[in-house]
C-alpha cells in the first residue's frame, strides 16, 4: 500500500480522534478522587422527611465537573437521585458541600431508565445504579420505602383505569375488600417521594471529572430523619387600638414548612416570665402563658394569614373550638407580655420571645382602599384581576444631559389600574427655597421629563398633580448625592403621608379551602394585581400497592369535588359513576378549585393594619376566570388587517380587468436579467444565497420566490446556479423551487440536485464555505436575498473582491449599509418583498403590490395626523393605537 | 393534487394561526402549543436531509476526483468524527465532542468573525469617498457620530456628542422606522399572498 500525503494525513487525523478519549482516561490514582468525609444528618424543624448530606469537595486541580448522589434502603443497591454541577475552572470555594434530600422531590417519570441499569464505571457486582427504572418489578417494591405522591393526568385517571380488588390485610375496621384504580406506569406523569421518618437510608457520592470519568464512590453512610419541633418564631407585633378596643397581632411567618398545624398567641403576666421560661426549658406541658388565639394552617407550603384581630371591648375572649375562655382588661395590658408559637402536626410547640404591647389610636392605621375583583380580559381564562386605589406617580431617577448640569432628564413611573385612567400629569419644579423653576404639563406619558435647572442645584422639589385627581398631590425631592454625583429621588409623600409606608396583601380562598392564603404582598405603589389561576389538569394520589404481574399500581379511585346544591365538598368514587357523571363532577371540581373569593389587608408589617371584608359584587363572592374569544387590544391590528385585505381584493379585481398599474422602476430588480446574462456570457455559475434564517421567516419565503424567477431565467440561458443553504428545513424547499424552475423553462435535463446543497448551520462556517465557493468556482453573479447577520459583509466583500456582479436584498436594517457599500444593486427592505411581484407582473401579484402602496399612504396620513394632534395635546388618537 | 393538498394545508393552518393572534381562548392556545410541539419532530428529519445533501455533494466530488476534492474529504471526515464523538461519548462538558467544539469550531469561527473588522474598514473607505453631495453628507455625519462616541469628540466641542446623539435619534431613527414600516407591510403582503394562494413559489415552481 502506497502512503500518499493525503492518506498519511487521514490516518493521523483518525488516530487523534480515537486516541483522544484514551488519553483523557490515562492512568491516575483513583483513590485521590474518592469523596471524603461524607456524612448524613437530620434536617432541623421538619416533619422527619429531610436529610442533609455533607462532604468535603475535591480540590480544583482534580478538574471535577459534578458530584453525583445515590440513595438506597440497603447498602447493595443505591440509585442515582441528583447531582451538583461544579465549575471546573473555579472548583468549590467552600470547605464543605451539601445536598438536601427533603420535601417532595423527584422519584421517577417517563425520562427514567426503562430497565435497571448499572451506573457508568460500575463493575458487575457494583452497587450503584442509574435512576429508579420504569420497571414495575424494581419500582414497585421501592414504593414501600418512601411516601409517594403521584401526579396523574385527568384523562388517564378517569378513563385509563382498571378496576382491581385488593384485600386489606390486618384491617379490622374497614371492609375486607376494597376497589382500587389500577394504572400502568405510563399513566403517571411523575412520581414524587418523601422520606419516611425514622427509616434508615444509605447514601454515597461519586465525583466525575471533565473527561466524564466516574470515580469510585465514597464510603456509604446512612442516616435517619426525625420529626422535630418547629423553628423558633421570630417577631410578634401586639398593638392595642384604644378607640376600637381591639388587639391587633401581626407576626412573621416561618420559612415555608409542610409541618405546621397551628399558630397560637398567648398572654403572659410580666411577673410570671421567669417561671414560664423555666417551664419551657424543662419541656413541661403546662406553663403560665394563657392562650388567646389559635389559627389553623390548612394549606401546607403556602403562607396563611399572619395577623389576628381580637375584640376586647367586653373584656372576654371566648372560642369554644379551641377551648379559649379568658378575661382581658384593656387597662392592664401593660402588665402582660405577648408571645406566639408554632405547633406542628405532632403537637410539638415552639414559643417565640415575649413582646410588649404598643398603644395607638385608629387614626394611625391605614385606610383600606375600595377594591374590585374582575375576570381579566384578553386571556385564556387563567387570571383574575384585583385593582384598588387612585393613581400614583413616583420619580425614580435622573441624569444630567449636559456638562454644565443645567439640563436634567428625570425618569418617573406611573402606577395605576385599568379602572383609573391617567390623563395629564402636572409637575411643578421648585428649588430649595420653594421658588418655582419650571412647570411641566405632561400630555403624553412617556415616563421622562426634561427639566432645565440652575447650575449647582443640590435639591429640587417636585409637586405632582394628576388631572382628574386634584384631591391629592404627591411631593418628592431630588437630592444631590456626592458619591454618585447625581440627583437621587428621596421618599415620595402623598398629602404628607409616606406613599410607600403601607403595603397591600391580597388573600384568596376557593370553595375547597378552609382558610384564606396570601396570594401576593404588594408594595404601597401597586394599584393592580393579576392573580394567576392555573388550569387543573392532574390528580394527586398516594400509591402504595402494586401488582407486578398485571404491571399495575393501585391508587384510590376517589377524588374531591363540590356539591353546589348542598354547598359542601364531596368525595366521589369513580367506579360508582358513569361517564356523564364523571364529566359533571370533574366540571364541578374545576369550578370549585378555580373560583376564588378575595380580601385585602393594608399593613405596615408591624401590627398597624386594616382588614377588608371579603369582596362581593352583586351577591357574587367567588370569581371564576373565563376564557375570552377576542383579544381587544389587538382590535386596531385586526381592523388594519381587514382594511389591507380589502384593498388587496379590490386592486386584484381591478388588475384583472386589465388595468395597468404603474410601479416605480427598481434598478436592482431590473438588473437581474442582465446579471444572469453576464454569467451566461462568461460561462460561469451564479451564486444565490437565500439568507440565514429558517422557513418561518417571511424574508426567506420572499427570497425563495425570487430564487424561482432567477433559477428559471438561468435554466433558460443554460447557466449553472449554486444555492448554498444554512438551515436544513430550507434545503428541500429550495431544491424543489429550482427543480420546478428548470421544468418550467423546459430544461429538466439541466437540473442538478447537488447544485442546491446544505453547508452548515454554524454562521461563520457557512460564510467560510460560501467564500470558498466564490473563489474556487469564480462565480460571475452573486445574489444575496433574505435575512442576514454578521456574515453579510464578509460574503459581500469577498464577492466584490472576486469581481462578481452583486445584487443584494434584505430587510435586516443593520446589514443594509454593508450591502449598499459593497454590492452593485441593493433591494432595501420592502423592495425584497416586492421583487417577486415585480418579476411576475401578473394581475394577482400587481394588485397586492399596489395595495401595499395604498396602505402605506394610509399609514403616512395616520402618522402626520397623529403628530399634529399630539402637538396640539390631543392624545386620543395616539392612545387608541396599541404600543405593541 | 400534488400542489393542491399542500396549498390547502397552508391556507387552512395559515388562517387558523392568524386567528390565534386575535383569539386568546384556551382552545386556541392549546391548539397552537400542540401544533408547535410537532415542529420539534420535523427538525431532526430536516437535519438528516441536510447531512444527506452534504454527503452527496462532497461524496460525488471525492469519488469523481473533482478539482479540490481533498477539501471535500476533510469535510466528510470531520462530519463523521464529530458525529461519532457525539454519539459515542455524549456532548457534555469534558467529552471529545466538547473538546472539538472548544478547540476547533470556536477558534475557527472567531477567526472568521475577526475578519469582519477589516472588512468594515474596507467598506467604510468605499462609503466615505466624497464623490457626490450625498456621499459628502454621509462622510460628515459619519465623522460626527464616530467622534461623538469617543472622549476626544467632547474635548473638541461639547456639541459633537449632542449632534451625534441627534443624528442617531432623529434622522437615522426616522429612516430606520421608514424602512421598518415598509418591511412590515411587505411581510404582511407576502403572508397574505401565501394565505390566499397567490404566492406559491415556496411549493416549488412559479405561479
Amino acid at each position: 500500500m502506497k502512503f500518499t500525503f493525503l492518506k498519511t494525513g487521514l490516518i493521523l487525523f483518525l488516530l487523534v480522534f480515537f486516541l483522544f478519549p484514551i488519553t483523557t482516561h490515562a492512568a491516575i490514582d483513583e483513590a485521590e478522587f474518592i469523596v471524603q468525609d461524607l456524612s448524613v444528618e437530620d434536617v432541623k424543624y421538619d416533619d422527619g422527611t429531610g436529610l442533609k448530606l455533607t462532604w468535603e469537595p475535591l480540590p480544583k486541580e482534580k478538574r471535577i465537573i459534578e458530584y453525583r448522589i445515590y440513595r438506597g434502603v440497603t447498602t447493595d443497591t443505591l440509585f442515582y437521585i441528583g447531582r451538583i454541577d461544579v465549575n471546573v475552572k473555579t472548583g468549590v470555594s467552600s470547605a464543605t458541600m451539601s445536598y438536601f434530600d427533603k420535601d417532595w422531590n423527584f422519584f421517577a417519570d417517563l425520562t427514567s431508565p426503562s430497565k435497571l441499569k448499572r451506573e457508568k464505571g460500575q463493575s458487575k457486582d457494583g452497587v450503584l445504579f442509574q435512576g429508579i427504572p420504569r420497571d414495575i418489578n424494581v419500582l414497585g417494591p421501592e414504593l414501600e420505602n418512601y411516601t409517594i405522591l403521584s401526579i396523574i393526568p385527568e384523562k388517564d385517571f378517569y378513563y385509563k383505569k382498571e378496576k382491581v380488588e385488593h384485600i386489606v390485610e390486618n384491617d379490622t375496621t374497614a371492609a375486607d375488600t376494597t376497589n382500587y384504580s389500577g394504572l400502568k406506569l405510563r399513566n403517571f406523569s411523575t412520581l414524587l417521594k418523601k422520606l419516611i421518618p425514622k427509616k434508615e437510608y444509605f447514601y454515597t457520592v461519586v465525583a466525575v471529572n471533565e473527561a466524564r470519568r466516574y470515580f469510585p464512590q465514597a464510603k456509604i453512610v446512612s442516616g435517619k430523619a426525625f420529626n422535630d419541633a418547629p423553628e423558633k418564631p421570630k417577631k410578634l407585633y401586639p398593638v392595642f387600638v384604644e378607640d376600637l378596643k381591639q388587639l391587633n397581632f401581626e407576626w412573621t411567618n416561618p420559612q415555608k414548612s409542610s409541618d405546621l398545624a397551628y399558630f397560637c398567641i398567648y398572654k403572659l403576666r410580666k411577673k410570671d416570665l421567669s417561671k414560664f421560661q423555666k417551664a419551657v426549658e424543662n419541656g413541661e406541658d403546662e406553663n403560665s402563658a394563657e392562650l388567646l388565639f389559635v389559627k389553623m394552617t390548612t394549606v401546607p407550603n403556602s403562607d396563611t394569614e399572619n395577623y389576628a384581630i381580637i375584640d376586647i371591648a367586653n373584656g372576654i375572649i371566648f372560642d369554644e373550638d379551641f377551648g379559649i375562655d379568658t378575661k382581658i382588661n384593656a387597662n392592664e395590658l401593660d402588665d402582660y407580655y405577648f408571645l406566639y408559637s408554632f405547633v406542628d402536626y405532632h403537637n410539638q410547640e415552639t414559643y417565640s420571645d415575649v413582646f410588649e404591647v404598643e398603644h395607638c389610636n385608629s387614626d394611625v392605621l391605614p385606610i383600606i382602599p375600595a377594591f374590585k375583583v374582575v375576570d381579566r380580559i384578553d386571556d385564556k381564562g387563567d387570571y383574575n384581576t384585583i385593582f384598588w386605589g387612585d393613581p400614583a406617580v413616583k420619580l425614580v431617577g435622573s441624569t444630567y444631559q449636559n456638562q454644565t448640569k443645567t439640563k436634567l432628564l428625570v425618569a418617573y413611573e406611573t402606577y395605576t389600574n385599568s379602572s383609573k385612567k391617567m390623563k395629564n400629569i402636572h409637575f411643578e419644579v421648585s428649588d430649595e427655597n420653594g421658588e418655582i423653576i419650571q412647570t411641566i404639563n405632561e400630555f403624553f406619558i412617556d415616563n421622562k421629563i426634561l427639566v432645565e435647572i440652575p447650575e449647582n442645584l443640590k435639591k429640587i422639589n417636585f409637586k405632582i398633580i394628576l388631572e382628574g385627581y386634584e384631591n391629592y398631590e404627591i411631593q418628592q425631592q431630588l437630592v444631590y448625592n456626592e458619591t454618585t454625583k447625581s440627583l437621587k429621588p428621596a421618599t415620595a409623600f402623598v398629602n404628607d403621608g409616606d406613599l410607600e409606608k403601607f403595603s397591600y396583601a391580597v388573600y384568596k380562598k376557593n370553595y375547597l379551602d378552609d382558610e384564606f392564603e396570601i396570594t401576593k404582598k404588594l408594595s404601597g405603589l401597586q394599584r393592580e394585581y393579576d392573580d394567576k389561576i392555573k388550569y387543573e389538569k392532574d390528580h394527586y394520589k398516594v400509591p402504595k400497592i402494586f401488582d407486578a404481574d398485571k404491571k399495575l399500581i393501585y391508587v384510590a379511585p376517589s377524588f374531591e369535588t363540590y356539591d353546589f346544591e348542598g354547598d359542601s365538598s364531596l368525595v366521589v368514587n369513580l367506579f360508582k359513576l358513569n361517564k356523564k357523571e364523571v364529566k359533571r363532577y370533574d366540571k364541578a371540581r374545576h369550578f370549585a378549585k378555580r373560583s376564588y373569593q378575595y380580601k385585602m389587608v393594608v399593613t405596615d408589617g408591624e401590627g398597624h393594619f386594616v382588614e377588608s371584608l371579603v369582596y362581593e359584587n352583586e351577591g357574587v363572592k367567588y370569581f371564576f376566570p373565563k376564557p375570552n374569544w377576542v383579544k381587544r387590544t389587538m382590535l386596531p391590528a385586526l381592523i388594519a388587517g381587514l382594511i389591507f385585505g380589502l384593498l388587496v381584493f379590490m386592486l386584484i379585481l381591478k388588475a384583472k380587468t386589465g388595468h395597468d398599474f404603474y410601479v416605480r422602476p427598481i434598478a436592482g430588480i431590473e438588473e437581474i436579467d442582465n446579471a444572469i446574462g453576464r454569467a451566461t456570457e462568461m460561462g460561469k455559475p451564479i451564486l444565490f444565497v437565500p439568507g440565514f434564517t429558517g422557513i418561518s421567516d417571511v424574508a426567506t419565503l420572499a427570497s425563495l420566490a425570487i430564487l424561482g424567477r432567477v433559477a428559471k431565467k438561468a435554466a433558460e440561458y443554460d447557466t449553472k446556479i449554486l444555492v448554498p443553504i444554512g438551515v436544513p428545513l430550507v434545503l428541500p424547499i429550495a431544491q424543489e423551487v429550482v427543480k420546478e424552475a428548470h421544468y418550467e423553462a423546459g430544461r429538466p435535463d439541466t437540473y442538478d440536485k447537488n447544485s442546491v446543497f446544505f453547508i452548515t448551520t454554524s454562521q461563520f462556517a457557512y460564510v467560510a464555505g460560501i467564500n470558498g465557493i466564490m473563489i474556487r468556482e469564480k462565480v460571475a453573479t452573486n445574489f444575496f436575498m433574505g435575512m442576514f447577520f454578521a456574515e453579510a459583509l464578509i460574503m459581500a466583500e469577498t464577492g466584490a473582491a472576486t469581481g462578481a456582479i452583486q445584487i443584494a436584498g434584505t430587510d435586516a436594517i443593520t446589514q443594509l449599509p454593508f450591502f449598499i457599500t459593497t454590492c452593485d444593486y441593493t433591494l432595501i427592505g420592502e423592495e425584497l418583498y416586492a421583487a417577486s411581484a415585480y418579476l411576475a407582473r401578473n394581475p394577482l401579484q400587481m394588485g397586492t403590490l399596489k395595495a401595499v402602496d395604498y396602505f402605506k399612504l394610509i399609514i403616512i396620513i395616520s402618522v402626520v395626523a397623529g403628530t399634529l394632534l399630539s402637538t396640539l395635546h390631543l392624545t386620543f388618537f395616539i392612545n387608541a393605537l396599541p404600543e405593541k | 393534487m400534488k400542489r393542491q393538498i399542500p396549498l390547502m394545508i397552508v391556507i387552512i393552518l395559515g388562517f387558523l394561526f392568524v386567528g390565534h393572534t386575535f383569539i386568546p381562548h384556551k382552545y386556541s392556545i392549546d391548539f397552537y402549543d400542540w401544533f408547535i410541539s410537532w415542529t420539534k419532530a420535523i427538525s431532526p428529519f430536516a437535519v438528516a436531509l441536510g447531512v444527506m445533501s452534504l454527503w452527496m455533494v462532497h461524496g460525488t466530488k471525492v469519488t469523481r476526483k473533482a478539482p479540490n476534492w481533498q477539501y471535500s474529504l476533510v469535510t466528510l471526515v470531520a462530519l463523521v468524527f464529530t458525529a461519532f464523538a457525539g454519539f459515542m461519548w455524549g456532548t457534555n462538558e469534558g467529552t471529545p465532542f466538547m473538546w472539538l467544539f472548544k478547540n476547533v469550531q470556536l477558534p475557527m469561527s472567531a477567526t472568521m468573525f475577526s475578519l469582519l473588522a477589516f472588512y468594515i474598514s474596507s467598506a467604510a473607505y468605499k462609503a466615505f469617498r466624497a464623490r457626490s453631495p450625498e456621499a459628502t453628507v454621509l462622510l460628515v455625519a459619519g465623522i460626527i457620530v464616530m467622534l461623538g462616541q469617543v472622549p476626544i469628540g467632547a474635548m473638541i466641542s461639547k456639541w459633537i456628542p449632542e449632534t451625534a446623539t441627534w443624528i442617531l435619534n432623529v434622522p437615522n431613527l426616522a429612516a430606520k422606522r421608514g424602512i421598518m414600516t415598509g418591511v412590515g407591510l411587505g411581510m404582511t403582503a407576502v403572508s397574505l399572498k401565501i394565505l390566499l394562494g397567490i404566492e406559491r413559489t415556496y411549493l416549488g415552481g412559479g405561479d
